[in-house]
């Protein structure tokens, strides 16, 4: 990244809001990333924006941001604190970014914190796409939570995956039931080495079973989220379907890139400021009693003042002006 | 007797105002709500599907609020649906409640059905019995009318909110007239409702063939109000099934319009040549008429469980590989989460949008 401090920067925004991490990137008009930040979340969105926001001013000083794109499951939340010229859901983010870094990409790949998608692109359009629906086998927070019973940090799992020359079968079908399996595979006598090859097998077959059912994945294949930071997985999947997968440079922020490229038409943004940061904002929430629903609904606070409410399904209090 | 039904969309508008009239004590079960599918849930077997349990909930909470007796559809049904009223009653009266129970042995069955009429009404001749039975199928194909003309404005409309009030002030309008000659004129007052929105004449939506199976799809309850979600991002839904086409296929009431099940038999030949029970026969069918109408997208809509959508979805989705076509299937049951239904409803709007441009340009 290059500093440049003191000159005036223009560049778009793109907000990703995971479960897991929150992304911020800065992007120029042609969509070269300038400045990027990646953090977790610890179920404190807010906290995590605002900190990626005085980050950005402290790296870049002044900015001028031209538009703001949001996306992932919290593109709501960051389109309320931060304001978002596009709220996009997370397949459209992903699927703008990857068709702009390789037009002729056909098949996304993208395992994030707690969901992973499936992408079909056939020239430059999304034809097709699955999500994980029912299950979060195989999504990064499975990988994290066994690395960590494992003892291992979740950077060095590739690296052991790497290194096992005969992966333990490991039945992947279900989180608990992987648990338990690996269990199984270290009082067997199985070595490390093999029982996380062994994983990763599991996850990407797992990846494949659900998602990828009677779908047709031609190269080439991107594999984008936070999860290809792991060069095991990848392995597993190449092994299991015999396509080369490419990994973008940017993989954890692809969909915070979309989203801002999603942007660079704006005229007039709704962006309320890097000072954001500086506000005083907290959520708080309270559980309607008006019909048996009971909604739970949810505030954000700037001070004393309320800046927005939803939850509710009926509306009445999203609605409400203040 | 305090009479009940289970909700089944805006069933119970059509029925209870006619009934009562003709002294039956009908109190149809409260609004579904979080509650009601909890309680449901709690006492059904797991892979019941979502109707079964929704069906349940209702009944628990009708018993608790005071009635007695329960009506439900059975016989031999569509689909497992046939044996729900006989496993529901079991059920509740292993929890303690008192009732009587009455499931319509055989549903299609015209006489069988005015019986039931007879048998709990005030009605004491035959002929009564079918003006009456006539008149509640009136309505309900006046509701659906109101439902199809939302659909249509919802996308296009200047106010926010304004379709929404006409659907509401239409339900009102139709639930007042209890006579023939009055449903005649309070249908014209609504195709003056909807007429007066203000509509942005330019504008044309994405069209989205909306299919499956009929209790989910008719039920915003069940399905998360997909429909409103839609309209909202200004998208035109095609309801590919409706209850007044399912009643008419069986009691013949709308002298022009044919029978959705053979007209869809028709179009689904080829991909799906027997019944399959459920509405699989009209999802096939119908998203093949879909796409030869240029409808943009099907949103096929099943409960988690449901055998005859699931055959329909196998075929649809190779339908959509044929033909080049955009399907989504969405399955839902009481696990399923709002984040995820909004997320792929969005993408697949988008994939729409997208391929929507691109043909206009090419041509």
């Amino acid at each position: 990244m290059t500093s440049l401090k003191g000159e005036e920067l223009k560049g778009y925004l793109g907000i990703d809001v995971g479960s897991v991490t929150t992304k911020v990137v800065l992007i120029d008009y042609d969509g070269s990333v300038l400045w990027n930040s990646y953090r977790r979340t610890m179920g404190q969105p807010i906290r995590a924006l605002q900190s990626a926001f005085s980050s950005l001013k402290k790296d870049l000083g002044g900015v001028d941001i031209r538009g703001v794109g949001a996306t992932g499951s919290g593109r709501k939340l960051a389109d309320h604190i931060a304001g978002a010229d596009r709220v996009k859901n997370e397949i459209t983010a992903h699927a703008v970014s990857a068709i702009h870094l390789l037009p002729n990409v056909r098949t996304i790949v993208e395992i994030g914190g707690q969901d992973s998608k499936l992408i079909l692109i056939r020239n430059g359009v999304v034809t097709d796409f699955s999500m994980n629906t029912v299950c979060a086998a195989g999504t990064g927070s499975f990988l994290e939570h066994q690395a960590a019973r494992l003892g291992i940090s979740i950077g060095e799992l590739g690296s052991y995956a790497l290194r096992s020359a005969s992966p333990a079968r490991i039945a992947g079908r279900c989180t608990v039931f992987a648990e338990s399996d690996m269990i199984h595979k270290q009082q067997m006598g199985h070595n490390l080495e093999d029982i996380v090859a062994g994983l990763c097998d599991a996850l990407a077959r797992n990846y494949l079973n659900n998602l990828a059912r009677g779908k047709d994945l031609s190269s080439p294949i991107i594999f984008q989220g936070g999860v290809a930071a792991n060069p095991g997985i990848k392995a597993a999947f190449e092994r299991e379907i015999n396509k080369e997968f490419i990994i973008p440079g940017h993989y954890p922020i692809m969909g915070a890139i979309g989203a801002a490229l999603l942007v660079r038409d704006t005229k007039d943004t709704r962006f309320k400021g890097l000072s954001v940061s500086e506000q005083r904002l907290y959520t708080s929430s309270f559980y309607c009693s008006d019909c048996p629903n009971t909604c739970g609904v949810i505030e954000i606070n700037d001070s004393e003042k309320v800046i927005a409410r939803w939850g509710d399904s009926c509306g009445k209090w999203a609605n409400m002006e203040e | 007797m305090k009479l009940t039904v289970p909700h089944m969309g805006m069933l119970h508008i059509a029925y209870t105002r006619i009934l009562r009239e003709n002294g039956v004590d009908m109190m149809p079960p409260p609004k579904a709500t979080v509650k009601t599918l909890n309680l449901g849930v709690r006492h059904s077997p797991e892979f019941a599907c979502l109707p079964f349990k929704i069906n349940l909930g209702n009944m628990i909470e009708s018993l608790e609020a005071g009635a007695d007796a329960i009506l439900m559809p059975g016989g031999y049904g569509p689909c497992r649906f046939g044996y729900y009223g006989i496993i529901q009653e079991q059920i509740l009266r292993e929890l303690g409640y008192k009732f009587r129970m009455s499931t319509t042995d055989n549903p299609d069955k015209l006489s069988d059905l005015i019986d039931t009429i007879k048998d709990i009404s005030s009605i004491k001749n035959r002929p009564d019995g079918y003006r009456v039975f006539y008149l509640i199928l009136m309505r309900m194909a006046a509701l659906d009318r109101a439902l199809a003309f939302y659909h249509y404005y919802k996308p296009r409309e200047i106010n926010r909110g304004e379709t929404d009030r006409a659907l509401e002030e239409s339900v009102r309008l139709i639930d007042s007239a209890n006579t023939y000659v009055k449903l005649f004129m309070e249908n014209f007052r609504v195709k003056r409702i909807f007429r007066d929105i203000r509509i942005d004449k330019r504008f044309k939506p994405l069209r989205i063939g909306v299919l499956g199976e009929i209790f989910v799809t008719i039920e915003p309850f069940a399905n998360l109000d997909v429909e409103k979600k839609l309209g909202e991002m200004r998208v035109e839904i095609v309801r590919g099934v409706w209850l007044s086409d399912w009643l008419n296929d069986r009691f013949r009431f709308k002298p022009f319009r044919r029978n959705q099940a053979k007209l869809s038999a028709l179009w689904a030949k080829g991909y799906l040549d027997y019944p399959s029970g459920g509405e699989s026969m009209e999802t096939v069918g119908k998203t093949l008429m879909f796409h030869r109408k240029g409808i943009d997208g099907i949103l096929h809509i099943m409960p988690f469980t449901c055998m005859p959508e699931l055959v329909a979805s196998t075929i649809i989705h190779r339908i959509s590989k044929d033909k080049n076509y955009p399907v989504l299937s969405m399955t839902f049951d009481e696990h399923v989460s709002e984040a995820n239904i909004v997320t792929r409803l969005e993408a697949f709007v988008d994939l729409l949008e997208r391929r929507r441009v691109e043909r206009l340009s090419r041509n």
